[in-house]
């Protein structure tokens, strides 16, 4: 049963999504402040962690970076709805997906089992690919290391945006469809206005490099990662 | 696309209409549009016409007794040197009688109106003093005239009074006088030219003067009035802006450094601003506040109305149902409202960056196209420019989205939603046209109010929250934008969103 530990002061809410999580076979544990929650979760044992940004102690960016420092656990934020910048810092921190508050917690189960699916196909492939190392020009990923290098410099992608770019890598030269992109790396389709996508290509291209086109957005299809002319 | 020539028109005259306004504006921003013009012509007629008055007055009430004492003053000089000749004359004869000094050149008659001296005679002996050429023309004309100073002569013999009569231009004023032995002499004398008198005063001083006057005065009013007007333009500006929506907008300039009644009403007015912008402020924080607060309850009833749907038999599901339904409303109202108290508070997070208009137009009719087929209504996307422009993505495509969303709601089945994309006088405009009801015109300029809703809307349940319109006009005035609906020919509805480029 996975272990998903939920970060969030708002304690009603919190044993109500423990019980529907319960209900939908997952194994909750409830922090109701930053600071708590952030060693509870470094102390390990949890599969997926939902943060709250608004937290007592330690707000929930600060959450996310000490993480983000130290371990992989892929982590769901909860933002104030339509609150942009709390998204898109959150999801540039390393955050996996982010779900704006109030939500449905039947939506909060589809991304919680999208990005384990998520994971999974990534660990399928591993295991498909063990020498998966692709480069392009000065940039080059390691599937197995999971890192992402430009000229032998670390990018710091984070796991979505290195997913992106491992995607996108592979297929060079080939459009890749935005829906076909976003199962890959989010582990599920986009809905009407989602803008993850979005967010983490932007971070991603922001660390590649301004003066780098390489990826390119073809206009209402996908993204299509431009292999150098020899 | 078939192209309505009847919107480009309105797009066009609009235009026209826009350039009158900013050569008003640029009239009334030199002369406070009129007020310059008012103060300065008040003031100037003021004082031209005090200048008139205070010599009117000085004439009638100065110049004239003034002109008068000096012309009897004349008279008393005239009288004594006359009596000084008649009696040399009578004693000593004409020579000795020329030999008395007299001043001026006279004329003096016997009773029989026979000329004892003329003028000429008169100053015979002063020759030198009288030898001005021009002096010398007068007393020919004199002589030539003589006979009209006989006829004076005569009627001041028959005991007529003459205050002065004019002969050659000349003022002559004459006198009867009796000598010791007790006969009657009329002596005539003219005034000096240089005595004033009333034609010169209006006619050679005031109308001489009067370019210069009026230049001075002008030029003084012109002061004055800039001075008084240029504040009070500042603080219309001032309240303009304020009006306009800048909450911000305060007096800066020169009024505000002014000790006097200007000067308080620019720092009142700054007061007040101060105020009611903490007021709308307080206002709008509040508004965004409840809706923030809102959101933690409302994300405990979802989680509970789900869990109780996982517990309830399948009988009372419909019920859940509809409470989910209106959860998830109330959720997007929450959303918008938050949005909207966003906009209007200028909390903006977003930066500007370019913003590729034609991706953000396909990728939004793709969605709105799927949105759309449920009730067979097509999107069709018709884009004549290629467009980037500076500014919030996120913002325009809200703005995009709940204008095209608004036109999907309210089209028919089986209908058409035109979206197009054009380029008009370096904005673009993007014009979504559908062929729903449209709305009566006194509604139109309603549409943009938050959570205002036609009487019509009212009755068929759309859905919306009333915001999505008003979210889209701000969202879009931020980039210094504006939308445009109206009615369309043929029935449905336009609305046009403008876009300055870059």
């Amino acid at each position: 049963m996975k272990q998903i530990l939920i970060i969030d002061d708002d304690n009603e809410l919190c044993d109500l999504l423990a019980e529907y999580l319960t209900s939908e076979k997952f194994e909750p544990t409830c922090i109701h402040n930053g600071r708590t929650g952030l060693e509870t979760a470094l102390a390990g044992g949890f599969d997926l962690i939902i943060l709250d940004i608004m937290l007592p102690e330690m707000n929930g960016l600060d959450v996310l970076k000490n993480l983000r420092s130290r371990i992989n656990t892929p982590v769901i934020m909860l933002t104030a709805r339509g609150d942009e910048v709390d998204r898109i810092l959150g999801l540039e921190l390393g955050a996996d997906d982010y779900l704006p508050k109030p939500f449905s917690p039947r939506e909060l189960i589809a991304r919680i089992r999208a990005v384990f699916r998520r994971l999974a196909l990534t660990s399928e492939e591993n295991n498909d690919r063990p020498s998966g190392r692709i480069e392009i020009a000065d940039i080059c990923v390691d599937s197995a290391s999971r890192t992402a290098e430009k000229g032998g410099v670390s990018l710091g992608l984070t796991e979505v945006e290195f997913a992106i770019l491992e995607q996108l890598m592979r297929s060079a030269g080939n459009v890749v469809e935005r829906q076909i992109l976003a199962e890959k790396v989010l582990g599920r389709r986009l809905t009407y206005d989602d803008r993850s996508l979005d967010v983490h290509m932007s971070n991603l291209r922001k660390k590649i490099g301004h003066g780098n086109d390489a990826i390119r957005t073809i206009r209402g299809t996908g993204y299509l990662y431009v292999r150098p002319e020899k | 696309m078939r192209s309505e020539p009847s919107a480009e028109q309105g797009i066009f005259m609009s235009d026209q209409k826009n350039n009158s306004k900013e050569e008003n504006n640029l009239i009334s921003r030199f002369y406070g549009s009129g007020l310059f013009l008012k103060f300065f012509f008040w003031f100037w007629l003021t004082v031209v016409l005090t200048g008139i008055f205070v010599a009117v007055y000085g004439y009638f009430y100065h110049f004239r007794p003034e002109s008068r004492r000096l012309f009897s003053m004349g008279r008393e000089m005239l009288e004594e040197n006359g009596q000084m000749a008649i009696d040399a004359y009578e004693t000593a004869g004409i020579e000795q009688a020329l030999s008395v000094k007299l001043p001026g050149a006279f004329w003096l008659y016997n009773d029989q109106l026979q000329l004892v001296f003329s003028p000429l005679q008169s100053v015979s002996k002063k020759r030198r003093r009288y030898s001005h050429p021009r002096y010398e023309s007068l007393l020919k004309s004199f002589e030539e005239k003589e006979p009209e100073v006989r006829e004076v002569a005569r009627r001041l013999f028959a005991g007529e009074k003459i205050e002065s009569t004019e002969v050659a231009g000349e003022m002559l004023v004459g006198s009867l006088l009796t000598s010791e032995s007790g006969k009657k002499y009329v002596i005539i004398s003219h005034f000096p030219q240089k005595m004033p008198r009333p034609e010169h005063f209006i006619m050679g001083r005031v109308i001489d003067t009067m370019p210069f006057y009026l230049l001075i005065t002008a030029i003084f009013c012109y002061a004055l009035s800039r001075y008084m007007v240029g504040p009070i333009a500042e603080l219309r500006q001032a309240s303009r802006d304020f009006a306009g929506g800048k909450l911000d907008a305060r007096v800066t300039g020169s009024a505000i450094r002014r000790h006097d009644e200007v000067g308080d009403l620019a720092i009142d007015f700054n007061d007040m601003a101060d105020k009611i912008e903490q007021m709308i402020r307080a206002q709008r924080r509040l508004f965004g506040d409840i809706s923030h607060e809102l959101r933690s309850p409302l994300a405990r009833l979802q989680v509970a109305a789900e869990l109780l749907q996982k517990k309830l038999p399948a009988t009372e599901q419909p019920m859940l149902t509809r409470i989910e339904k209106e959860v998830a409303r109330i959720n997007s109202l929450i959303e918008e409202v938050l949005q909207f108290s966003r906009l209007e508070t200028g909390n903006i997070n977003e930066e500007k960056r370019q913003i590729d208009l034609n991706a953000i137009l396909t990728r939004i009719c793709n969605d709105a196209s799927f949105e759309g087929k449920a009730r067979n209504c097509q999107v069709s996307l018709k884009m004549a420019a290629d467009c980037t422009i500076s500014g919030r993505q996120q913002l325009i495509e809200r703005a995009i989205e709940n204008v095209l969303r608004n036109a999907i709601k309210y089209s028919p089945e089986n209908s058409q939603v035109e979206v197009t994309l054009s380029e008009h006088d370096r904005s673009l405009v993007i014009r979504i046209a559908d062929r729903g009801p449209g709305v009566s015109e006194a509604d139109i300029g309603k549409l943009f109010e938050p959570f205002y809703r036609c009487a019509e809307d009212r009755n068929r349940s759309t859905g919306g929250t009333g915001l999505g319109l008003a979210i889209a006009l701000h969202a879009v005035k931020l980039h210094n934008g504006s939308i445009r609906l109206k009615n369309r020919d043929g029935g449905g509805f336009i609305a046009e969103i403008i876009l300055p480029g870059t």
